[in-house]
C-alpha cells in the first residue's frame, strides 16, 4: 500500500507550468461576465437535492451563458 | 465585453467550422436488412473505429439522457470517442498567440461531427433511421452519461470523462438508431477510487471550480464542478480544458502506470490501455 500510494502521488504530480494559467485563486471573474450568470446553475444541474433523478436536465443555461459570452 | 475569443486564437476559426459543417443525412433505405443485434453492433462499431472513433460504446436510450424540451424516438445511442493528441491538447488554454490547445480540441469535434454522420448514414443505409448528435453542443442529447453507461470510462472528479485507453481528453458524439443493437458493459478501471487521493485538478483549475469531494446530485453523490465557477473563466479565456489536460490519466507514459497500480489495489483485471 505505501509503495502504491508513493507511485499514485509522483504519477498526479502536476505536469505543466503552462504560462497562460493563472494559479488556483488568483483568478477574479469580471464584474460583466457575473452580470451574464443572472441565476446560479448549479440548483439547474441538481446540486444539493437528495432524490432521485426524475426529472431531465436543462440546458438552457449553459448554451445561454456560453453563447452569450462568446458573442459580446 | 472584453475577452480573448477562440475564434481569435490562431487556426481555431477554421477547425470549429469544420466541426460545425457536417453532410447531408441519406433517406432510410426502404429495404431494410435483418441481422442479429450482434451482428449490427460489431458491424457499427467496426465501421466507426475505420472512420476516425478511437472508441465506441453503445448503451439503450435512457430518457435521462435527452435534455428537458427535447424528444429522441431511437432506442440506442452510440457514443463515440475521439481521442485528442496530448502534445497539443496540453497547450490549453489558448490565447492570441497560442491556439494550439483549442484547435486541438476542435480538431477532436470536427473528426466527432465526421464519424457520427458517417455511421448515421451507415445505418441509414440498412435500413434503420439514424440521427447524428456531434458536439461540442450535442443539442439533445447528453454524451457522459450513456459514455459511462457503456463503458467508455469513469466519471472524474473534474466532471470528465476518464476512458482507460486515453485518459480525459475524449471528445463525444453520439448517434442515435432503432437499429437492433447491443449494450456494451461499464468499465471500472479505478478512475473513481483514484481521484478520491489525486488533487491535480483541483489544484491547477484557475476559478477553484472542482470539488475536492464528492456532492449530492439529484440523489446521487458524484463528482460535480461547481457551474458558476467554471463557466466564467471558460467563457473569459479561450475555453479551458485545463483540468483533463493535467489529468494524470491524460498522460500517456503515466496512464499504464495507472492501470497497473489501480488494478492491484482494488483486485480488478488490468487488460491495460
Amino acid at each position: 500500500m505505501s509503495n502504491d500510494g508513493t507511485m499514485v502521488r509522483e504519477q498526479a504530480k502536476p505536469a505543466s507550468t503552462n504560462p497562460r494559467r493563472p494559479r488556483r485563486g488568483s483568478y477574479k471573474p469580471r464584474p460583466e461576465t457575473l452580470a451574464l450568470l443572472k441565476v446560479s446553475g448549479n440548483p439547474i444541474n441538481g446540486l444539493g437535492e437528495a432524490e432521485p433523478p426524475g426529472r431531465r436536465h436543462s440546458s438552457g443555461i449553459l448554451l445561454t451563458s456560453i453563447h452569450t459570452a462568446n458573442c459580446k | 465585453m472584453a475577452r480573448t475569443s477562440s475564434r481569435k486564437c490562431p487556426g481555431s476559426a477554421e477547425v470549429f467550422v469544420s466541426a460545425y459543417t457536417h453532410p447531408e443525412l441519406i433517406p432510410v433505405a426502404t429495404n431494410r436488412r435483418n441481422a442479429s443485434p450482434e451482428q449490427f453492433a460489431a458491424e457499427a462499431t467496426e465501421f466507426a473505429l475505420t472512420h476516425e472513433a478511437g472508441g465506441v460504446g453503445i448503451a439503450a436510450m435512457d430518457p435521462l439522457y435527452v435534455f428537458e424540451g427535447y424528444t429522441i424516438n431511437e432506442l440506442w445511442v452510440i457514443v463515440l470517442a475521439l481521442a485528442p493528441d496530448y502534445e497539443r491538447l496540453k497547450e490549453v488554454p489558448s490565447d492570441e498567440t497560442n491556439g494550439v490547445g483549442v484547435c486541438e480540441i476542435g480538431t477532436q469535434y470536427a473528426r466527432g461531427t465526421r464519424v457520427s454522420y458517417a455511421v448515421a448514414n451507415w445505418i441509414r443505409s440498412q435500413g434503420y433511421n439514424a440521427q447524428a448528435y456531434p458536439g461540442p453542443s450535442a443539442s439533445a442529447l447528453l454524451l457522459i452519461p450513456p459514455a459511462i453507461a457503456s463503458g467508455l470510462g469513469e466519471l472524474g472528479k473534474h466532471g470528465s470523462l476518464i476512458n482507460r485507453q486515453y485518459g480525459a481528453g475524449l471528445r463525444l458524439a453520439g448517434v442515435t438508431t432503432d437499429m437492433p443493437l447491443v449494450a456494451t458493459k461499464p468499465d471500472r478501471f479505478g478512475a473513481d477510487e483514484f481521484c478520491m487521493t489525486c488533487q491535480v485538478c483541483t489544484n491547477t483549475c484557475p476559478p477553484g471550480a472542482i470539488n475536492e469531494q464528492k456532492q449530492m446530485v439529484r440523489g446521487i453523490e458524484r463528482w460535480y464542478v461547481d457551474f458558476d465557477k467554471c463557466i466564467p473563466f471558460f467563457a473569459e479565456s479561450a475555453s479551458c480544458g485545463i483540468c483533463i489536460a493535467e489529468c494524470p490519466w491524460t498522460r500517456p507514459t503515466v496512464r499504464p502506470k495507472l492501470l497497473a497500480t489501480m488494478a492491484r489495489r482494488l483486485d480488478l483485471p488490468n487488460s491495460g490501455s
